[in-house]
């Protein structure tokens, strides 16, 4: 059961022996898992608790309004689970890249690629087109439009070995830079000329906004979950799974086995791509009906680092992480309005992220007290 | 006081004219107050009078206390026009009330909301971004219940999705197009403002080199340079007013680099029309004056350079629209309006400020007012040399309103 340790250097250095030690567990249970994550989510809202005091609410009152707000009706429902969608999208093309090692952090820039190319689908095709085969174009347009941005930084990572972290990264602004041009800065196909107010996109097509069933989750969640089934198969299942996996434990040992891993790269990537992409096109159907920059550009592509990283890179525990994240985060206006400070509301999103991502380290690790006698080396 | 007094009378008697006109279609309101104006179909023209829109008197003649025929709630709720009992509004921010300008002038609207109506529940709500956290919080309140909900930002689109879903309850919005059976718009004649701001920094630049940090190169932002510019050069005709685009309605950073690089330019006075204080802080380090806008925060903030600056009186709108709302006559229409509405005012003067430069901005202030000074009046000619309102022609109120496509002569400086 004990496993090689850690950490051993660090606590003998100088004088000071620090009896601690931090061990990998060999291998950890569900309910293990479990515990450690409820132990965490009840030292999160502990200290959410004591913030909410000092800030002079009630923390029993803020956190009954934050579930009602997330889960109490199915109005609420609606809302976090379309906060959810796009959640899911981009933690699972995060979760795609850094299973095999590729630090793509471009997830934002392939989301807004993918909401111009589907904005642009919705507009040319929607008038035209059933409503089905309508939203099946914007999708698909969307997916190859995040595919495409994301292919901009493959080419050069699989090619030069250039450092996909500051691709990516700068292909964030790059696309920003676009999409906002082409609504403030010029008078593009997406941009709707007859408003005479605030610069703002197109409204699509009826045809192309995504209507709730039940009047709580639409066609984009049932996409995304599908999606998530797929990914997970695909990892598991499928010899492009293997190889990504292999690649992703030792680049080395792909290389020995045979896998080409310039076509490797570039076609991880474009499927990461594809799926921010998606993401971009499903919330400009759910959510802004439009090419509205300022709208679209709201981090979810970060957050989709957060989420993986929190779902220990496991496609089908993206899928409750993302729903936990959405909650938190779109109940944030409404804590607001409830009287709690934005600045108390942003500070609790943190601490409770920080503790659940933190609980991850205890399920791989175990930290023991470990007894040494005085002298012993 | 007395310009209030004045369309006070004026709303009243239009009110009367009004309902005499509507007869009985308001059966269920006893006797509508006579503190709010209806605002006629001032989305198409602007041909009615500038009182169409107004000041609402806030020290109602006398209690008067209507059914609001679309209250939400199953029990009919008892609401006061003069003073706003049982009406819950919430007001909703981009940025934190903490900021100055186009913000901070806004919370001065919202304050003067909760001083005229003091039995209402007004709701301030922060840091709502638009997109999905708009359309959340205004989903949100208009679930809870709330009659007026007022966006102070750029919510156009988020606000007609939501507030289709909700026609019970009133939705007002800044400046933007959606007008619907219960979403409206307020604006105030910023090119007014702006052209006596212009007006003031031209008579005070020694260099004749005005600096302007502005957001976006777009026509919401065009208008009021290109008028600020016609100001400074109806002073001034040599004069040239410098531009630089942040493309950020808040980035402090930028507009710190954007104002040293304007100064070093050699510009004496400055001006911006965005919410944080980095324009007039770097005016103060570098010892040139400014001119503020639409609030007077900044006065505080660096007395030594605050030359002056128009304020924006949106709690004018917010109170007319919040009684109406209240009283059941609420018409959702576009509020537009400047000096003569009681929806501009202006600031006190700097102490550096000569007092013949007090007596321009006075006699500007006056001729727009009186409708003698119109900003808009021909001949204006943009920076290409090309006539876009010719001589003895002025704008009409479409056209002023979505204005301006182009740039005025004067203006220096990359567009965008």
């Amino acid at each position: 059961m004990t496993a090689p340790t850690v950490d051993r250097a660090a606590s003998r250095s100088g004088r000071w022996h620090i009896p601690i030690t931090v061990e990998q567990r060999a291998a950890s249970r569900f309910l293990q898992q479990l515990g450690v994550n409820l132990v965490a989510l009840v030292l999160a809202f502990g200290l959410g608790a004591i913030l909410l005091l000092m800030a002079g609410d009630n923390p029993l009152d803020v956190y009954r309004e934050m579930f009602d707000r997330a889960f109490g009706s199915s109005r609420a429902l609606r809302e976090t689970l379309r906060s959810t969608t796009p959640l899911i999208l981009t933690g699972l093309a995060v979760t795609v890249c850094f299973r095999m090692g590729l630090w793509s952090i471009g997830a934002e820039g392939q989301l807004i690629a993918g909401s111009v190319a589907g904005a642009a689908a919705a507009l040319v095709l929607g008038p035209s087109l059933p409503a089905p085969l309508a939203v099946a174009a914007v999708v698909i347009a969307a997916a190859l439009g995040g595919a495409a941005w994301a292919t901009l930084a493959a080419v050069p990572r699989a090619l030069f070995g250039t450092d996909e972290v500051v691709t990516t990264l700068m292909l964030n602004f790059v696309a920003l830079g676009i999409m906002n041009y082409l609504i403030f800065g010029s008078v593009s196909y997406w941009r709707d000329r007859t408003n005479p107010g605030f610069p703002a996109g197109k409204v699509i097509p009826e045809s192309t906004q995504l209507d709730p069933y039940f009047g709580v989750f639409d066609a984009g969640l049932i996409l995304s979950l599908a999606l998530a089934l797929i990914v997970a198969l695909a990892l598991r299942r499928t010899v492009w799974g293997y190889q990504l996996r292999v690649a992703g434990d030792s680049r080395a040992a792909a290389s020995y086995a045979g896998i080409n891993s310039t076509r490797q790269i570039i076609s991880v990537f474009a499927v990461s791509g594809a799926l921010a992409g998606v993401a971009g096109g499903t919330y400009v159907m759910s959510i802004t009906f439009a090419l509205e920059p300022r709208a679209i550009a709201v981090n979810l592509g970060f957050v989709g680092i957060v989420v993986a990283a929190v779902a220990l890179l496991k496609p089908l525990l993206v899928v409750p992480i993302a729903f936990l994240m959405g909650a938190l985060l779109s109940t944030a206006p409404s804590l607001s309005i409830f009287g709690v400070s934005p600045a108390v509301v942003i500070v609790i999103q943190g601490i409770i992220l920080l503790c659940v991502a933190g609980a991850q380290f205890f399920i791989r690790y175990r930290v023991r007290i470990t007894r040494v006698e005085v002298g012993s080396r | 006081m007395r310009r209030r007094t004045r369309t006070w009378l004026a709303v009243t008697s239009t009110m009367c004219l009004v309902m005499a006109a509507c007869g009985d279609d308001e059966a269920d309101a006893p006797a509508a107050p006579a503190t709010t104006a209806a605002a006629p179909e001032t989305e198409t023209t602007a041909a009615a009078a500038p009182e169409t829109t107004t000041t609402a008197a806030p020290e109602a003649p006398a209690e008067v206390t209507t059914t609001v025929p679309e209250a939400p709630t199953e029990v009919t709720d008892t609401l006061s026009a003069s003073d706003g009992t049982g009406m819950r509004i919430a007001v909703l921010y981009d940025g934190t009330l903490d900021q100055g300008g186009w913000q901070g002038s806004m919370d001065a609207g919202t304050q003067l909301l909760v001083d005229s109506m003091p039995g209402a529940e007004v709701l301030r709500v922060e840091e709502i971004a638009p997109g999905q956290t708009a359309q959340r919080a205004m989903t949100d309140l208009a679930e809870d219940g709330y009659h007026l909900i007022i966006g102070t930002s750029t919510y156009d689109a988020d606000m007609a999705i939501v507030s289709a879903d909700y026609p019970e309850t009133a939705f007002l919005h800044a400046c933007d197009a959606t007008v619907t059976d219960n979403m409206g718009q307020y604006c105030l004649a910023v090119e007014e403002a702006r052209y006596v701001d212009g007006a003031l920094a031209a008579a005070l630049s020694e260099t004749g080199k005005i600096g302007y940090v502005a957001a976006f190169g777009i026509s919401f932002v065009l208008k009021p340079l290109n008028l600020f510019a016609a100001g400074a050069r109806s002073v001034n005709p040599d004069a040239e007013v410098h531009v630089v685009f942040t493309n950020d309605w808040f980035d402090p950073n930028l507009e710190l680099q954007a104002a040293n690089a304007l100064i070093d330019l050699g510009v004496d006075v400055l001006t911006y029309d965005l919410s944080s204080s980095a324009v007039p802080e770097v005016a103060a380090q570098r010892g040139a004056g400014f001119i503020g806008y639409g609030y007077d925060d900044a006065r505080l903030q660096a007395p030594d350079s605050w030359l002056g600056g128009s304020l924006y009186n949106w709690g004018a709108a917010f109170v007319t629209t919040a009684q109406e709302v209240a009283a059941g006559t609420w018409e959702p229409g576009y509020i537009y309006g400047g000096y003569a509405d009681g929806l501009l005012g202006y600031a006190e003067f700097g102490a550096s400020v000569p007092a013949e430069a007090q007596d321009l901005v006075d006699s500007l202030i006056a001729d727009i007012a009186a409708g003698d000074l119109d900003v808009f009046a021909g001949p204006i000619v943009d920076r290409d040399g090309n006539l876009v309102v010719p001589e003895g022609e002025a704008l009409e109120f479409f056209d002023r309103a979505i204005c301006c496509e182009w740039v005025i002569e004067g203006v220096q400086g990359e567009i965008g």
